[in-house]
């Protein structure tokens, strides 16, 4: 029997910064479950930094979500990173174009800096 | 709902015109072989032929009635009258292999020598329609490259099937006649008409399957809603949010529904552009498709 797709979401916010930890299939499956949650951390927060790590497949569903999660970060003058998506991931973000607007960090830690130095100067 | 008139559809009417002359040409001499001789080999080639006769009428009716627009005679779409054509055809092709089996089958039991002068005219004509079906599939094969159609796709197939059981009836008539004095040589006959009757079977098989599945309205393949987003990806500075997208295949054609929000601020000309560019570059890309967008600030299901 074929197991259910899933996408984990861990959430972690320190000093006004919100972390949040993708694990998982963001897919047709996965996506209506996790749009929701993202979207109310993004209307919390100002400052975003979205993990890919552990995020092993993202289809159109998937692509849809990141491009209205782009979009009402940008209507908040808000600040959303992504970091450390594998290979698989970064080419489907190449062939749909979503390079062109995404602000993607190789790591974490790079993004954490990244994201504290955006605070310092604010 | 109307279809223009494109370059496209009329050389394929033009195509689906010459098949239908040539096609009644071949049916013409099959049942006078058939007639002339007691091959089921004969018998099912006959069939076959009448098959694709009336393939090529439906679809060749089903493309003047797209190039000339449905107007509202046709209450499902021009689409799903191409579907509905290759259906009614999987059902003749049914209907063609039981009773091509049913011959098989008491051909086995009851075994004889074919012979007539059917057999001589059905090998002259298979030799000149071997050449013709091979030049009229690399034909229909270009026409499905460069529009592509689940009716087209299923005119391939056709023509590619003739020209090999062309080659295969050659073949077993040949075998027949060449060793018709050893007693087993009256299997080959119901044996060979019998391998005819798969074939139809599978082809059936295909087209009901193929063809049921363009009835259903269903939505777009991954990589077509990739094209899509790569779009809305590409136009991001030009629109507010994303509220939603719908999309669903019908036939060949395509319909994309994407929901809009735009800064108030802007110009009603400006929005204007900005539609017209995101739906423009769409419409490109997707080859068949029909884009529209909707000015909203909720989201949409």
């Amino acid at each position: 029997m074929s197991k259910e797709p899933t996408i984990d979401i861990i959430h972690q916010e320190e000093d006004g910064l919100h972390i949040l930890h993708l694990a998982g299939r963001l897919d047709s499956v996965t996506s209506p479950s996790a749009e929701q949650r993202i979207i109310d951390i993004i209307e919390k927060g100002d400052l975003l930094v979205v993990n890919l790590k552990d995020l092993v497949f993202i289809s159109s569903a998937g692509l849809r979500l990141i491009l209205v999660f782009m979009k009402k970060t940008k209507k908040r003058n808000a600040r959303m990173i992504f970091c450390a998506p594998g290979d698989q991931i970064l080419k489907t973000f190449e062939v749909s174009n979503f390079l062109e607007f995404l602000e993607i960090a190789t790591s974490l830690e790079e993004a954490l800096l990244r994201a504290k130095q955006s605070k310092r100067k604010a | 709902m109307t279809t223009a008139i494109g370059g496209d559809g009329l050389s394929r009417e033009k195509a689906l015109r010459g098949l239908f002359f040539a096609g009644l040409l071949d049916v013409l001499l099959t049942t006078t072989a058939f007639l002339l001789a007691n091959s089921g080999v004969l018998l099912a080639d006959f069939l076959k032929t009448t098959i694709e006769l009336i393939a090529i009428t439906l679809s060749w009716v089903a493309i003047r009635r797209v190039n000339r627009g449905g107007g509202k005679k046709f209450e499902y779409g021009l689409g799903k009258l191409e579907n509905i054509s290759s259906l009614f055809v999987g059902l003749v092709m049914l209907l063609s292999f039981l009773i091509i089996t049913a011959n098989s089958v008491h051909s086995i039991i009851v075994p004889g020598h074919i012979q007539g002068i059917g057999l001589w005219i059905s090998i002259g004509s298979q030799v000149i329609y071997l050449g013709i079906n091979g030049s009229l599939w690399l034909k229909n094969r270009r026409l499905s490259k460069s529009a592509p159609s689940p009716l087209m796709d299923s005119q391939t197939k056709l023509f590619l099937t003739r020209f090999i059981g062309n080659a295969f009836i050659l073949l077993s008539l040949g075998l027949s006649m060449a060793l018709s004095h050893f007693g087993w040589a009256e299997y080959i006959d119901p044996a060979a008409s019998m391998v005819i009757a798969l074939s139809i079977l599978s082809a059936t098989l295909g087209i009901f399957s193929s063809s049921l599945y363009d009835l259903l309205d269903r939505t777009l393949e991954e990589e077509r809603q990739i094209v899509i987003l790569a779009e809305l990806a590409r136009h991001f500075h030009d629109y507010e949010e994303l509220h939603g997208i719908r999309s669903r295949r019908s036939g060949a054609q395509v319909y994309v529904e994407i929901f809009l929000e735009f800064d108030p601020e802007k110009k009603v000309s400006e929005i204007q552009q900005a539609i017209d560019a995101i739906r423009r570059d769409i419409e490109q890309k997707l080859q068949g498709s029909s884009v529209t967008i909707a000015l909203t600030t909720e989201p949409v299901a």
